[in-house]
């Protein structure tokens, strides 16, 4: 996008203007801003983790900068997934400066939060937490602070306000890692600047209490940020203390808002969620669900999605439903009130573990049910290939990202540790020609990978 | 940056050789006595479909008379309805120019009807509307076996329509013998602007057409290879050299005709039989294919042919292809042996020990439409341009073939369908509730729309992986 000469002077006048308009009126009593301060400041976390990633065909390291906050005095501290929900080692500078080392809990993508805890074993100082507040309560035009590292800047504050308390946005939402987020939420919008490395800082009103976890910036905008409700992350905290993630329940529909189109479908207004799509072999297709039922009442509980902003609720509503369990659906199809029984599976992992093999030149990936869904495989048999090295066995050989790998050496592999089994074995061994079956575009390929012996490993010996 | 510095300190010596001995070797007057009578100007109008609006174009390039009765061929690369990278860019350029005309060297102008483009050789024909009793002057090519190298060629180029006379002649040189991927005699000298004019050889003979050899890997029918093609751009540099007589009188003699396809079809994805594979499997074979898939119902289907097999013989002769790159040889090979040919495959079946050999007789099939062949629909209410679903659609996005549709090819920006929310590329499965497979079946359906005047109409599409409902807001 280009900024023209025009659109960048008004950019600037309206910063100008701003700053006039907080002179005037002042977002808040600054006694309330330095108590809201004093309340979360000395919880704050600055936080160094090094992350991995796998999509260049090789596993690279990468030392990236987050925001955090302790909320127990145990040293746990929520965060971002994206910042330390997969990191190999992590450096935490709490807010007295001293640097303490830190380690994941466990992570959720789909929402972008983490838990990590502080290594205080030789730390000697004294530990603040910081209180949650409530995200429902939140009012647009409620004064905010924004506290965290923006641009690797430790214990820095920003203000604003709510700019709205739903936002929503329509289309897959990822993260750097590839995982789908924000399905479980709408998010809340604030012009209290947020840069990256906000990412993981609080979000807090002026009682001093966090309402909500920073996790996105706009890029080429001012003052266009979003963060997680608190109220979200409260829930997504308590299941991974208790069971190390997040357990949510999967019935593979996609809804769509119904304004404009109740006539079409003769229905009354702000009843029903429409089904616009349903996941090929998901439970949704096995109880017989279709593309323009409308969902009225779930376990006789009424459901409505008439505007956007309120799908994520109701796919949260079909995340919580226990795992395993008859969900009672009320459907309005054809003019008729059908009932639909669906017993719902665990949601499960969105994205695989990683392996790299190094001395064949790419990375693979297992694969969820979830990855069929996105990919269009036919199964979760084989290993998926995440990234490719452009210059390489695998690349020389033809093999590309997506391919799905179901044989080695024309032995059939079915499982991921299979894989990593029969790629430890053959390196060990030392074998020179490798024959992969793969699955690409639902046909068969064989690629033949020649380890040559000017491999960088072989070099090293 | 060096390889084009390379050509154009050859293209200099070239020039200045061409001024001292072989021209003298080229009755020039002679010549342009006689290219002047058949050859003409083909000036076409053409439309290009962005996906969200259509451009007519203009394009003027030289034609040859190839018949008693006006039968013209010309470059057809401007109206390539096949072409990979557009297809995938949501570029659609019509199968059909709007209009051709051809204008004689003595000024007489002619409409013409378009009748085809061969899709390998890109040359396109059209007849020249004519009266009964007028006929033409027109060439015809003599097929020569071989040509060494260092051996002259000249040909007759279109100049700009303020120039009187036309034709310029320009000369140029046989450069190589070139083998694989197929037999093609390279030229140096002539630059892109004389592709498909005639190509003469000292003694006079019109001996073919300059064309171009392109990286054979950016062709192909896979969508799996379409997709590579994207990344192997750099790799794009035309060959220029000679489409022979033989190949040509074929051509004059049965024109490709639009949407008649007479490509044979066998129905396999595919894949070479590298050294390295045909090493690992312990083959001696010099080249072969591997079947990667086989289409459902296919001739290869019906035949038996599996996933693994091993085609190494076709009639007899081995498939010496050995590399991807050499794919299309084959895939050629099966296109223009025509459906209904019957041909000899000799096949290697993989099992536990070793192979099998097995010899199957198959009757080629008729190749699927591609999608500048589909048949297609615009409607001037909902601003759109809709066309039936091709082979080439299943195997792009990954469908049953049970799944029905058409398939958007453009929206006119700001239309209804535009402003409502659908793309070009969704793939509408019914309208205002009516089941929609085919676009006959779209247009009664939108023209029963357009009876009604409904103020909403909802259409039910795909669009990568899910499916969506669309409101679409009416203004009649």
């Amino acid at each position: 996008m280009k900024l023209t000469m025009k659109a960048l002077t008004s950019f600037l006048l309206a910063t100008v203007l701003s700053v006039n308009v907080f002179a005037g009126t002042p977002l808040g009593n600054q006694e309330d801003i330095y108590f809201a301060r004093d309340k979360v400041m000395p919880a704050l976390i600055h936080i160094q983790p090094v992350i991995t990633d796998y999509r260049t065909g090789k596993m690279r390291k990468q030392s990236v900068v987050g925001s955090g906050v302790i909320f127990h005095e145990d040293g746990y501290v929520v965060t971002n997934y994206h910042v330390a929900g997969k990191a190999e080692r992590i450096i935490c500078t709490l807010y007295d400066k001293e640097q303490v080392r830190a380690e994941t809990i466990g992570g959720d993508p789909l929402t972008d939060v983490a838990v990590i805890k502080l290594d205080l074993s030789k730390y000697n100082g004294k530990i603040d937490i910081a209180e949650f507040g409530d995200s429902d309560s939140l009012g647009v035009g409620q004064t905010v602070l924004a506290m965290g590292s923006p641009l690797a800047l430790a214990r820095s504050v920003s203000c604003g306000v709510v700019s709205t308390t739903d936002r929503y946005f329509p289309g897959d939402t990822r993260l750097p890692s590839g995982e789908k987020t924000g399905i479980y939420n709408n998010w809340i919008q604030t012009d209290a600047a947020i840069n990256p490395g906000n990412s993981g800082g609080p979000l807090v009103d002026l009682d001093g209490k966090v309402v909500g976890i920073n996790s996105r910036a706009t890029i080429l905008a001012n003052n266009i940020g979003f963060s997680i409700p608190i109220n979200i992350v409260k829930e997504v905290i308590n299941s991974i203390l208790s069971d190390g993630k997040v357990i949510r329940s999967w019935i593979g529909v996609q809804c769509q808002e119904l304004q404009n189109l109740e006539g079409w479908f003769g229905t009354d207004v702000n009843k029903g969620v429409l089904i616009a799509s349903v996941d090929p072999k998901s439970p949704a297709e096995a109880a017989g669900l279709q593309a323009g039922d409308i969902i009225l009442k779930m376990d006789d509980q009424p459901v409505s999605a008439r505007f956007a902003e309120e799908l994520p609720a109701f796919y949260k509503m079909i995340a919580d439903h226990p795992v395993g369990s008859n969900m009672e659906l009320t459907v309005f199809r054809n003019d008729k009130t059908i009932y639909v029984d669906v017993i719902t599976h665990e949601l499960g992992e969105i994205l695989g573990k990683d392996l790299e093999c190094e001395r064949w030149g790419f990375t693979v990936k297992a694969i969820t049910k979830q990855m069929t869904v996105d990919n269009q495989l036919e199964d979760t048999l084989g290993v998926y290939v995440s990234g490719v090295k452009r210059v390489g066995p695998a690349a020389e050989g033809g093999l590309r990202r997506g391919d799905v790998i179901r044989g080695v050496n024309e032995k059939t592999i079915l499982a991921f540790q299979e894989f990593r089994d029969t790629y430890t074995e053959l390196t060990e061994a030392g074998a020179q020609r490798i024959l992969l079956t793969v699955k690409r575009f639902g046909s068969t390929k064989f690629i033949l990978i020649k380890v040559n012996s000017h491999t960088p490993a072989e070099e090293e010996e | 940056m060096s390889l084009r510095s390379k050509a154009i300190v050859t293209t200099g010596c070239i020039l200045m050789l061409a001024s001292l001995a072989p021209a003298q070797s080229f009755d020039f007057n002679k010549l342009y006595n006689s290219a002047s009578e058949y050859t003409v100007a083909v000036n076409l109008i053409i439309e290009v479909s962005f996906g969200t609006q259509t451009t007519e174009g203009k394009s003027r390039g030289i034609g040859t008379i190839v018949s008693r009765d006006g039968l013209v061929m010309f470059d057809g690369t401007a109206i390539d309805s096949d072409d990979p990278f557009s297809l995938m860019a949501g570029m659609q350029v019509s199968a059909e120019p709007k209009s051709i005309e051809i204008s004689m060297m003595d000024g007489t102008k002619y409409t013409a009807e378009f009748i085809g483009v061969d899709r390998f050789t890109k040359i396109g024909f059209c007849r020249i509307n004519r009266d009964i009793e007028t006929t033409f002057k027109y060439l015809r090519f003599k097929q020569r076996k071989n040509f060494s190298v260092g051996e002259w060629l000249a040909m007759y180029t279109l100049l700009p329509e303020y120039v009187n006379p036309q034709l310029a002649a320009d000369i140029g040189l046989v450069s190589a013998n070139i083998a694989e991927p197929e037999s093609y005699v390279l030229t140096v000298g002539f630059n892109e602007l004389g592709i498909t004019s005639v190509l003469y050889d000292t003694a006079g003979t019109a001996v073919g057409v300059l064309g171009k050899l392109d990286n054979p890997a950016l062709t192909g029918f896979d969508a799996s290879r379409m997709m590579e093609s994207f990344s192997q751009i750099e790799d794009y540099m035309p060959l220029l050299g000679l489409i022979d007589a033989e190949r040509l009188n074929k051509l004059i003699q049965d024109p490709p005709t639009l949407g008649k396809v007479e490509r044979g079809w066998l129905g396999v994805y595919l894949q070479a039989l590298t050294p390295d594979i045909a090493e690992f499997w312990g083959l001696e074979s010099p080249g072969g294919i591997i079947i990667n898939d086989v289409a459902k119902d296919s001739p290869a289907d019906s035949a038996g042919v599996t996933t693994g097999d091993i085609i190494v013989e076709v009639d007899g002769v081995p498939v010496e292809v050995n590399k991807e790159e050499n794919i299309p040889i084959f895939q050629k090979q099966i296109s223009e042996s025509g459906p209904d040919a019957t041909l000899d495959f000799t096949i290697l079946r993989r099992h536990e020990t070793g192979f099998d050999t097995l010899g199957l007789a198959i009757t080629l099939g008729r190749a699927p439409l591609s999608p500048g062949e589909a048949s297609e629909y615009e409607d001037t209410n909902f601003e759109m341009k809709i066309r039936d679903m091709v082979f080439a659609d299943y195997s792009i996005f990954n469908l049953d073939r049970d799944f029905k549709g058409v398939v958007v090819k453009e929206v006119e920006r700001g239309g209804w369908s535009a402003v409502g929310g659908i793309f070009p590329g969704d793939i509408i499965q019914s309208i205002g509730g009516q089941q929609i497979t085919t676009v006959d079946e779209a247009e009664q359906a939108l023209e029963k729309v357009a009876e009604e005047k409904p103020e909403e109409v909802v259409f039910f599409v795909w669009r990568d992986t899910k499916t969506l409902f669309i409101n679409i807001k009416t203004d009649w």
